[in-house]
């Protein structure tokens, strides 16, 4: 280990772990704050301090799970002590109701969802991910075919494509925990 | 903690609904949320909104953002070092995970790309379609997939064997097909019945089945996916499958039986139709996902339901783990590449892992993309030898 340099070797997997998990993190904390560049502000701080904790986590979901719990409390934290240091009475959002664990829990289960979506998403061949992308837009197959110039025969076999991969992808990379 | 895991369970279940556009039946039958909750959450997964999420998370720009997170860690890491050798654990699984997975992916994306995977480099290779035929009069006859073979009764493409239907059949005489370590092969049985073996197996068979008596080969050991041709066809002859600790009982279906003599336990797999397995004196019927395992020094059996994909991926080029142990994982790669395969740290052999590998894959690629979760040390490869570190 050279001076003054973290690990390398254990950089490279907290950054894979940031990779995969900020984005959902971001958009999460901007479900409490509705202010994206706070949130990531936030996010970002709450990885740091991740990185200085000496606490072994027994699997992913684990440190998954306390992510979305420090980032929830940050995000808290922050507008108690905004509303507070500004005297100003809370605002139309429900303060109330986000301090609960339900919306805590119903978030996590939108983000999640949107999150793997998307991983699985990624995952597909150019062509199909454009049909599936609009397929998730209610597009029908003709619609499809006319929006991006093909035939629908070929937005059939596309989507044909897509499902065959989506099956893998959802079978096993969704199926982590 | 579980209500996290029934969480993230759920909006796998989420997603999936969504992508095959199916309904929400598993997020009204939870009882995670009040109805209110539900109601929310169905709302906010809409055309619409799930349009808007997924862009704003296109738009977080990582990379960058990952530069500030590296700042105030080098910051910290020039206070302390000395902590660094210790805080790493958490996410070492983490990642362990996360890239195993992705590299079973990007395999696959590049088999699709390049069927053919340059594996010269390496003196380890995937397996290949191979076999050793052993005739009624003891003979050996090596198969490959460059050799064609053919006799009266049988011919080989050099992936599978077939054999042809006599028209008498009184005689009854056995072949073996012996697949070696780093080997698989697939036999069409004269009643049209297929069978795939997996490296390190061997199936015992008649050349022709005897009409009015029940079909009946023999795993002798190691894995075989069968899929039988329907008893319908053979006036009502069931067909058998014998091993050292049970006797499975078909009509016509499919289904995987795992018999390795250096696994603990024996496991048959049920895909399609259903079969009756009979253990000593035990009869256990299965219907499709069910798995029957059976502790190989007590014969005690236990049934379970599974996803059979993962059992069966090895029939489909694949190997699918699911919570898989290092140990086990070690295992199957060891016979599809003919090393062996030891642990210098035995702690090591229970660490869990999923992921998607292609069979034709490297295996260095493999053992290099475990070694970048950090969650093992090293790996030494030393004459068909690897040590996990």
């Amino acid at each position: 280990m050279s001076e003054g340099k973290v690990h390398p070797k254990n950089l490279d997997g907290f950054k894979s772990l940031f990779e995969t998990l900020y984005p959902s993190l971001c958009l999460f904390a901007n479900k409490y704050l509705n202010d994206m560049d706070m949130a990531k502000d936030i996010v970002q701080e709450v990885f740091i301090k991740i990185w200085e904790r000496d606490t072994p986590y027994p699997n992913f979901y684990a440190i998954k799970s306390l992510l979305y719990k420090s980032v929830k409390n940050r995000c808290l934290d922050y507008l108690k002590s905004k509303y507070h240091r500004s005297m100003v009475q809370p605002p139309d959002i429900d303060f109330d109701h986000m301090v609960t664990n339900t919306f805590f829990y119903t978030q996590l289960t939108l983000i999640d969802t949107y999150a793997q979506l998307e991983t699985a998403i990624k995952q597909l061949p150019k062509k199909s991910e454009a049909v599936i992308r609009l397929t998730l837009n209610a597009y029908t197959n003709k619609e499809i075919a006319e929006e991006l110039s093909i035939s629908k025969n070929t937005v059939k076999s596309q989507k044909r494509i897509a499902y065959k991969k989506l099956r893998h992808a959802l079978g096993s990379l969704l199926n982590i925990f | 903690m579980t209500i996290f895991r029934d969480i993230f369970k759920l909006s796998k279940k989420l997603s999936k609904a969504l992508l095959e556009n199916k309904g929400f039946r598993d997020l009204e039958a939870s009882d995670l949320f009040s109805d209110d909750a539900k109601t929310h959450i169905i709302q906010h997964l809409s055309n619409e909104a799930i349009k808007e999420n997924l862009e704003l998370l296109n738009q977080i720009d990582k990379e960058a953002d990952w530069k500030n997170v590296a700042e105030g860690i080098s910051g910290y890491g020039k206070v302390k070092p000395k902590k660094h050798s210790s805080i790493s654990s958490f996410y070492k699984i983490a990642a362990a995970i996360l890239i195993f997975i992705s590299i079973g992916y990007l395999t696959i994306n590049n088999s699709i790309e390049n069927e053919d995977l340059d594996t010269s480099t390496t003196e380890i290779l995937a397996g290949t379609d191979k076999a050793i035929l052993t005739l009624d009069d003891g003979s050996a006859i090596v198969l490959d997939e460059k050799k064609q073979y053919k006799n009266a009764m049988v011919k080989s493409d050099g992936e599978r064997l077939t054999y042809t239907k006599a028209n008498t059949s009184s005689k009854r005489s056995f072949n073996y097909l012996t697949v070696p370590r780093g080997g698989q092969y697939q036999i069409a049985l004269s009643d049209g019945t297929l069978v795939w073996l997996n490296a390190d197996s061997k199936l015992k068979y008649p050349v022709n089945f005897v009409e009015g008596e029940p079909r009946t080969v023999e795993l002798v050991y190691g894995e075989a996916y069968f899929e039988v041709s329907p008893s319908a066809e053979h006036q009502g002859n069931h067909f058998k499958v014998l091993t050292k600790q049970q006797e499975v009982d078909v009509l016509g279906t499919i289904f995987n039986i795992k018999a390795y003599n250096d696994e603990p336990y024996m496991y048959t797999t049920l895909v399609e139709g259903h079969i009756n397995i009979l253990v000593g004196d035990t009869l256990e019927v299965l219907i499709p996902n069910e798995q029957t395992q059976i502790d190989l020094r007590t014969n005690q059996l236990t049934k379970s339901i599974v996803n059979v994909d993962y059992d069966v991926a090895w029939v489909k080029g694949y190997f699918n783990f699911k919570d898989t142990s290092l140990k086990d994982i070690m295992r199957v790669l060891s016979r599809w590449y003919d090393v062996t395969i030891t642990f210098e740290t035995q702690a090591l052999e229970h660490v869990k892992f999923s992921g998607l590998l292609h069979k034709k894959q490297n295996i260095e690629d493999i053992l290099n993309g475990i070694k970048n979760t950090k969650f093992i040390n090293d790996y030494d490869l030393k004459n068909k030898t690897i040590t996990i570190k």
